[in-house]
Formats: structure tokens, C-alpha cells, sequence
């Protein structure tokens, strides 16, 4: 990842922790860009922090059927789908130490 | 039937075509065949009906009525996108498979009686197998065997259901099976292995690693077609036998469930897609459960999209193996720069199964939400919804993410050829069509569809999912929380039978061979003193081996005929 954190489970293989690391300091910047440059990066950002916003403020405009008891919180939507993600992500990574093996695990 | 020829016939003639022909003839011919077929479809009456007598039965070859019609446009339409992306493909042996496995898929979702059901159902097997074994390597031999032997194993619990099915009710007509309770009635079995023989098909999860297995190890080609088929000719026979099966409900939302944690971790991408499908067919799988006419329609439906959907990112990930040999994440990145079209066409996959406004997923997965919510299922749905945000993390972001953009892997590849580019761009086509004008798909689903998809609460609520979803995977990524893709391999189900099963028969061989050596090792010596007491005794130095004098034996003689005298005279 961008950040390179040490990921217990990356001990696994020295090569892939190495690349993620990336390249040295100063170049990085533009290495690390998913779309090629920072300032094509930022603008996909800003336009995803822009429907956010606005999917936040269409939450008092537009009235919502309630069918389900939890849906009538204001903002349930947007609150329920990014606490998914985090327990999504965590609990994988959780999986991950139980089951992740070598490549060739299945190759006798 | 009037003039026209059975659906799958048409399939099967151009295979046998096919296997003629050569060159561009045999790809013009393969591009023909599902035209054809698509136009002898058209053309057939409606409710038509083929039948055949064997023996006491009367088999029904041809059954046209919505449900199978639309699953039959749906695999002319995967038929003709697959042929399309493997139209460079030189060999005879795929090219023919492909139109029998198509055709098989077709003849299996028109069938009218379940043995023509079982006989597709294992022309199924047999033929797709060819796309694993392609591959060529001894990995995708191992591969190949595993698969056949599942699918075939399918195939003779579904035969075995149905002779208990035939008994019970006294037909083989494939309609509305149900689940009655288990009771060791003929009934109850024949239908409990003909469910068991669907949810190996459909890769119901602790079924499901013949899928995960195969997909990703089958060729660049192969897996598109593998795609569309199988698994939806198996949701097929679920919304046909078992529509509004409780039981279905609770399978179909583990199903949605227990692929997404895989698919976050797992470093081969066209594995991440196998795990996504199994969780597609679990939100169909639900929807079948629930079975009111909105439910199947969502199910039936978002059969349809899927197909295309996940068909689309099968050739974007098909596109990448072709041109840089892996679709492994951790070896991949940057492709966006010389492969643009390919990138754009695998977006568009991406934004339909993350079910954007006005991509295909949108109109058909909502069905079966409202369904889940509206007959009383609240904690399926909130389970749902919780897939929902999955399916944008694994198959919205990482699939085009790894891929294309991430870190630049330094590879140029060259953009996939033209004849990929046109199927991946027909493919997002058809999404983008049934995501803003679903009416033409509506209007061919099994019941009249009263749902509106495009109202402002429905575009809001997804919106909502949709982006906060989109930025917590931002937030864990900038904050360095965000899993790296590791070169590993994550053991599943299958791992009972590749190691655990393996191990504990290794083992039992072991002891039964410790057992044998005991036994000859002391069963050898008890033999052996035996043997050596009886050389003691009558060996030529034993006591029974001694050369005796004659007279010796002359002298006993008259002595035992001296007995005899004295007891004859006493």
C-alpha cells in the first residue's frame, strides 16, 4: 500500500513488503499516484468528498421510507456502509493470519 | 414446433460445424451460431413444446415459457460475447467446447422434464472441462479432474433425486419441486438430493471450491465462458424447483456473506471475481427464497446482469492475463497507461456490480432488497446491505484498482486485440443499456414488474452506500490500514479435501500397513516354529525321519498279530 505499513502477515514474503515500501523518498510522489500524477489523484478525491457531502445534505431533502427500524437514524446509509467497510476490512485481515499460506501451499 | 429445430440443436450442429472447419471460416461460422440460434428463437411460437417418447417416458425436449425464454437470450447473448473475445483463439478443441457447453446451457434451462435436466446437466460437466485442461499446464490437469469430478458427482445426485422424485410423485416434469420436511420419504429425499445436486452446481458455500479452483487456473478465454453458464443454469433450476424455500433465504445470505472476506484478502484477481460471483448468486439465491413475484423478478434478473456484469470483468482480468501473463494483484498496476480501453471497459463492470444509478446492477439487485424488507426478513437484509458495501470494496474498487492504477508495476503491455475490445465494449454496452433503460429486461422477467427503480430515495440510499463505502476503503488506505496484496494462497473448504482428506487416508494406509507388518512379523514366526517343529520331528534327522531295521518292524508285526490271537480267543 501507499503507506508501506509494516503488515505482520507481509513477514511472509520480504519482496512484496520491499515493493510496497516503493521507491526512494523524493520520486515517490509521483510512483505512488494512482492515476499518474498527485493533482489527477486529488481531483477524483475531491469530487468523491463532493458527492459525499451532498448525499449527506440529500438526506434532510428527500424523504426516505423507513423499513427497517434502524433506517429512520438521519444519515443511516452513509453510516451503515462505511462501518461495514472497516468490520469488512478488519475481520478479513483477522481471516488472513488463519488462513493465509505460501504460493505453493497446494504443491507437493 | 414449426420448422424451427430445438434451441440447443442450433448450438450443437455449429459444433459439429465447427469441428470441421478451420481458420476464419470456423470463426466466422462460431460468430453465426448464436445469430442463428438468437433467430430461431424468435421464431418459435410461444409456449412451444417439444416432445420425445423413450421407452415409458415422455421427455420434453423444448418447454418455452418466460422463466426459460429469458435464461435462453441470455446464454445466445453470453455465447455470442464469449466466441467474440476468443475469436483469435486458435484451437479446435475450445472452439468446440464452447458451443456445446453453450449449447448444453441452453438445452439444460429449456428443458421440460427433469431427465433431459440431467442429461445437459452433465454435457455441462464434461464439456467445459476443456477450458481448464486448455491451460495445458500440470497444475490445470490437477485442476480439470478435481472440477470434473464435482460437476460429474452433481450430475449422479441429481440422476439419484430424481429416480426418488419419479417414484414419490409418479412424473419426471420439472416444475415446482418444494422442500418437504425430512421424513425418509421417497419424496422428501428425491427432493433434498436434487437441492444438494443444485447448490454443488450453484458453488453453495462448503460446495463452492470447484469454483474458486477452476476459474482462476482455466484459460484467458475459458473462464468467460465458464462464467455465464454453470452456476446460472443452477439458479435457473432453483427459481424453477424451489422458489419460496425458507431454507433458501438463510443459505443465499451466507452466500452472500462468506466469499466478500476471501475476496478482500485473496492476491489472484480472477479469483477475487470467483468469490464475487458466489456472493451475486447468494443475493440471487435470497430472492429465490423469498420467492414473491418481485423477489424472483430481482433474482431472475439480476441473473441476467450478473452475467454480463461478470462476464465484462472476466474479460478485462482475461485481457490482462493475455497480455502480461498473471492476473495476480501483487505483480500488477499502472496498466491504465497502455491499456486504456480495456481499463475503461473493466470501470464499467465495476460501476454495474456496485449497482451505480444507472448501471445495470442498480435496477435488478434493488428487487430483491425491498423484497428481503418488505416480507418481514430484516436481519437478511441488513446482512444485504453489509454485502452490498463488499461488493464496491472487492469488485468496484480492487479489481480496476490492482490492475490498472495502485502503484506502477512497470509494465506496457500492449491493449488487448480488437476482437477483445469489441466484446468487452458489446458487454459494457448491454450494462449501461439495462442500467438506464431497464423496461426491455422488465418486460421479459417470469411476472409483471411493479417497482420503479429510478426514484430519488432509491438513487440517494445507493448513493449514500455507495460513496461512504468508497471512503472508508480511502480512509484505511491513506491511513495504511488497507491489507496489502501478499503472494499467498488462502486455504478454504477445499482444504478438507486437498490436505485434511489426504492426511487422514495417508494415515489410515499408514497404520493398515504397520498393521500388516505386525501380522507378518508375528503371524511369519508362529509359522516359522511351526514349520521347524514338524522338520524336528519328520525331517530326515527327526525321530519319525529314523531308517528302523526290518526286523524291527517284522518283530512288532508278529507281535500285534500275537494281540490279536489272545483277543480272539478271549
Amino acid at each position: 500500500m501507499a503507506k508501506g505499513q509494516a503488515d505482520p502477515s507481509s513477514s511472509l514474503s520480504p519482496a512484496a513488503a520491499a515493493a510496497a515500501h516503493g521507491a526512494d523518498g523524493a520520486k515517490a510522489a509521483d510512483k505512488h499516484a494512482i492515476l499518474g500524477t498527485k493533482s489527477r489523484d486529488n481531483i477524483v478525491l475531491y469530487v468523491l468528498y463532493a458527492i459525499a457531502a451532498v448525499s449527506l445534505i440529500g438526506d434532510f431533502v428527500i424523504h426516505r421510507h423507513v423499513g427497517h427500524p434502524w433506517e429512520a437514524l438521519p444519515e443511516f446509509y452513509p453510516l451503515y456502509a462505511f462501518v461495514s467497510i472497516i468490520v469488512l476490512i478488519f475481520s478479513a485481515k483477522a481471516l488472513r493470519k488463519l488462513v493465509m499460506r505460501p504460493e505453493d501451499y497446494y504443491d507437493d | 414446433m414449426t420448422g424451427n429445430l430445438a434451441p440447443f440443436l442450433v448450438f450443437y450442429i455449429g459444433a459439429a460445424l465447427a469441428a470441421l472447419t478451420s481458420g476464419a471460416l470456423r470463426s466466422a461460422l462460431m460468430l453465426c451460431v448464436p445469430l442463428a440460434g438468437a433467430y430461431n428463437l424468435w421464431t418459435l411460437p410461444p409456449s412451444t413444446t417439444l416432445d420425445l417418447q423413450l421407452l415409458d417416458y415422455t421427455l420434453q425436449l423444448v418447454r418455452a415459457d418466460k422463466l426459460s425464454l429469458l435464461f435462453a437470450w441470455l446464454f445466445h447473448l453470453a455465447a455470442f460475447i464469449a466466441i467474440l473475445f476468443a475469436l483469435h483463439v486458435k484451437d479446435r478443441t475450445q472452439a468446440v467446447a464452447g458451443l456445446v457447453y453453450a449449447g448444453s446451457a441452453v438445452g439444460a434451462v429449456m428443458a421440460g422434464d427433469l431427465i433431459t435436466l440431467f442429461v445437459f446437466w452433465e454435457m455441462l460437466a464434461v464439456s467445459s472441462v476443456f477450458f481448464i485442461l486448455a491451460r495445458g499446464s500440470a497444475h490445470s490437469y490437477a485442476t480439470a479432474m478435481r472440477y470434473l469430478i464435482i460437476q460429474v458427482a452433481s450430475g449422479v445426485i441429481l440422476l439419484a433425486g430424481i429416480l426418488f422424485h419419479a417414484k414419490a410423485t409418479g412424473s419426471i416434469a420439472f416444475g415446482s419441486i418444494g422442500l418437504p420436511t425430512f421424513d425418509g420419504s421417497a419424496a422428501a429425499i428425491g427432493a433434498w438430493l436434487i437441492l444438494i445436486a443444485i447448490f454443488i452446481k450453484a458453488a453453495v458455500p462448503l460446495f463452492h471450491n470447484w469454483l474458486t479452483d477452476a476459474y482462476p487456473e482455466a484459460t484467458a478465454t475459458g473462464t468467460v465462458f465458464l462464467s455465464a453458464f454453470t452456476t446460472k443454469v443452477a439458479v435457473y433450476a432453483l427459481a424453477r424447483g424451489f422458489a419460496g424455500v425458507d431454507l433458501l433465504v438463510t443459505i443465499g445470505t451466507i452466500m452472500a456473506l462468506y466469499p466478500i472476506f476471501f475476496a478482500v484478502i485473496e492476491n489472484d484477481l480472477r479469483r477475487v471475481l470467483s468469490y464475487s460471483m458466489m456472493n451475486q448468486i447468494g443475493f440471487m439465491i435470497v430472492g429465490i427464497g423469498i420467492g414473491t413475484n418481485l423477489a424472483i423478478n430481482g433474482a431472475v434478473s439480476h441473473a441476467f446482469n450478473d452475467v454480463i456484469f461478470k462476464g465484462l470483468l472476466f474479460m478485462s482480468m482475461g485481457a490482462v492475463l493475455y497480455r502480461t501473463g498473471t492476473t495476480k494483484a501483487s505483480e500488477l498496476g499502472g496498466l491504465f497507461r497502455s491499456m486504456p480501453w480495456t481499463t475503461t471497459f473493466c470501470l464499467v463492470g465495476a460501476l454495474s456490480i456496485s449497482a451505480v444509478p444507472l448501471f445495470s446492477g442498480f435496477v435488478s439487485k434493488s428487487m430483491i432488497m425491498v423484497a428481503a424488507i418488505e416480507e418481514g426478513h430484516p436481519l437478511v437484509w441488513l446482512a444485504l446491505l453489509f454485502a452490498s458495501a463488499g461488493v464496491v470494496e472487492h469488485a468496484g474498487i480492487k479489481i480496476p484498482y490492482f490492475a490498472f492504477f495502485a502503484h506502477d508495476s512497470g509494465q506496457r503491455p500492449k491493449e488487448a486485440p480488437l476482437n477483445m475490445l469489441l466484446a468487452m465494449g458489446l458487454a459494457a454496452l448491454v450494462c449501461i443499456f439495462n442500467g438506464a433503460y431497464p423496461w426491455i429486461l422488465y418486460a421479459a422477467l417470469p411476472f409483471p414488474v411493479d417497482y420503479a427503480p429510478f426514484t430519488f430515495e432509491h438513487i440517494l440510499t445507493q448513493v449514500q452506500l455507495l460513496a461512504f463505502a468508497v471512503l472508508a476503503v480511502v480512509a484505511l488506505h491513506k491511513s495504511g490500514l488497507y491489507p496489502d496484496e501478499i503472494p499467498s494462497r488462502n486455504i478454504d473448504a477445499e482444504w478438507t479435501y486437498r490436505k485434511a482428506l489426504p492426511a487422514v487416508s495417508g494415515a489410515v494406509l499408514a497404520l493398515a500397513t504397520l498393521t500388516r507388518r505386525g501380522v507378518e512379523t508375528i503371524g511369519g514366526k508362529l509359522v516359522s516354529r511351526i514349520e521347524r517343529e514338524l522338520r524336528r520331528q519328520n525331517g530326515p534327522e527327526g525321530y519319525f525321519g529314523r531308517d528302523w531295521p526290518t526286523g524291527f518292524m517284522a518283530l512288532w508285526t508278529t507281535a500285534m498279530l500275537g494281540a490279536y490271537l489272545l483277543f480272539a480267543y478271549l
